[in-house]
């Protein structure tokens, strides 16, 4: 390898910020989600899915999926690029990793909608 | 990638024992690093008893004392003595150090003395820089300006231009910091602290007019973004400077960049 020489893949400073930006989301929005399970525990199953089903709140736990996924999956890319050996089977983890991401996320977003639209079990 | 041991060739063997002379009473045991690339055998910890009285202040010393009275084949670089050339950094008593600014008082007890960490190893405290100047020369560590200065004459900078160099011209290219730094051990890509902190040293220049080229060149995961902010940089660094801060603000400058 030359060391003199390392090419530069112009990127690293997007998921940087996003990083930052998600992390600094996930601060009000974790303690907002923790405050509201707290005062709602014990609660039966048709007031937990009223409190989904409020606009506000059902914004809010979408931004705290998104924010969340996405923030977990920046950091779980880091710790495989750095455990698991440079090659196939590092990509295929990564791939499997986000696939998996984005299917539990898009899964939470979709239950989020579907109580605030359609209400609880149909 | 993390590499948790050293591979099984690599591991050190108990050496020999070299005694001090009977009737020394001010005796400091330090435990060398050797190794000889033509024996074929792996690395050995050989132990020196060093007469105190005999022998400087200094760990660098010390090895001095072991090589001119003990064994003349101790292979290690110095130069200056007095910390400013940086060719004597070696790993004493589990830190990356100046062999001639650490005092042996500093030392409790019998004084392992290793090769900077992670560095493919020449002959015993010897280790092979070239990773570490390759990546010094990859950071263009020279002035960049196309235009000239009006007056055709130097390129003037004023007292608070010259102050933003601080704590970033001082580094004497040692390779405490990058040696120290995990990040770097594990991601061969990684620029590391001490090429990262030259870099900066060039993007804080005033008279410097390439900064969105040096920018631009560094904007990559693994060459700037694989430091972790462990800060063993700035803990060991025997100038004092912070890479790690260094590094931040570089992290800072790519996003505030237009």
């Amino acid at each position: 390898m030359d060391y003199t020489k390392i090419a530069s893949r112009r990127r690293g400073a997007g998921d940087f910020m996003l990083q930052r930006t998600t992390a600094l989301a996930l601060v009000p929005l974790t303690l907002w989600f923790i405050v509201a399970m707290l005062n709602r525990a014990g609660s039966p199953y048709g007031e937990m899915v009223g409190f989904v089903a409020t606009p506000w709140h059902a914004t809010l736990l979408a931004l705290l999926v998104v924010a969340g996924f996405y923030h977990a999956v920046l950091g779980l890319e880091t710790v495989l690029e750095d455990y698991v050996p440079e090659g196939w089977r590092r990509r295929l983890a990564v791939w499997l990793m986000k696939a998996g991401a984005v299917l539990l996320g898009v899964l939470a977003l979709a239950s989020i909608i579907k109580i605030l639209f359609w209400g609880a079990l149909a | 990638m993390a590499h948790l041991r050293l591979p099984e060739s690599s591991r050190p063997v108990a050496g020999e024992v070299h005694r001090a002379p009977q009737g020394t009473w001010r005796i400091k045991r330090f435990r060398v690093y050797r190794f000889d690339p033509d024996q074929g055998t792996p690395p050995r910890l050989d132990t020196f008893e060093v007469d105190l009285e005999q022998c400087g202040p200094m760990v660098l010393d010390a090895l001095f004392y072991i090589k001119n009275n003990v064994d003349p084949t101790l292979s290690f670089r110095r130069s200056c003595r007095e910390g400013v050339c940086g060719s004597c950094a070696m790993n004493i008593d589990g830190r990356n150090t100046l062999a001639c600014t650490k005092p042996i008082a500093e030392c409790q007890g019998e004084v392992p003395i290793y090769p900077l960490p992670n560095l493919p190893v020449i002959k015993d405290l010897v280790g092979d820089l070239s990773r570490f100047y390759g990546e010094y020369a990859s950071v263009e560590p020279w002035l960049q300006a196309e235009t000239l200065p009006e007056s055709g004459r130097e390129r003037l900078q004023s007292k608070e231009d010259r102050a933003r160099l601080d704590g970033l011209y001082e580094c004497i290219l040692c390779a405490c910091c990058s040696t120290g730094c995990p990040s770097y051990w594990w991601n061969e890509s990684y620029l590391g602290p001490a090429a990262l902190l030259q870099a900066y040293r060039w993007i804080s220049d005033s008279r410097d007019e390439a900064i969105d080229h040096r920018l631009d060149e560094l904007h990559d995961p693994y060459k700037l973004y694989r430091c972790r902010t462990i800060l063993n940089c700035a803990e060991v660094c025997p100038k004092g400077l912070n890479p790690g801060k260094a590094i931040a603000a570089i992290k800072a400058l790519m996003v505030t960049r237009r």
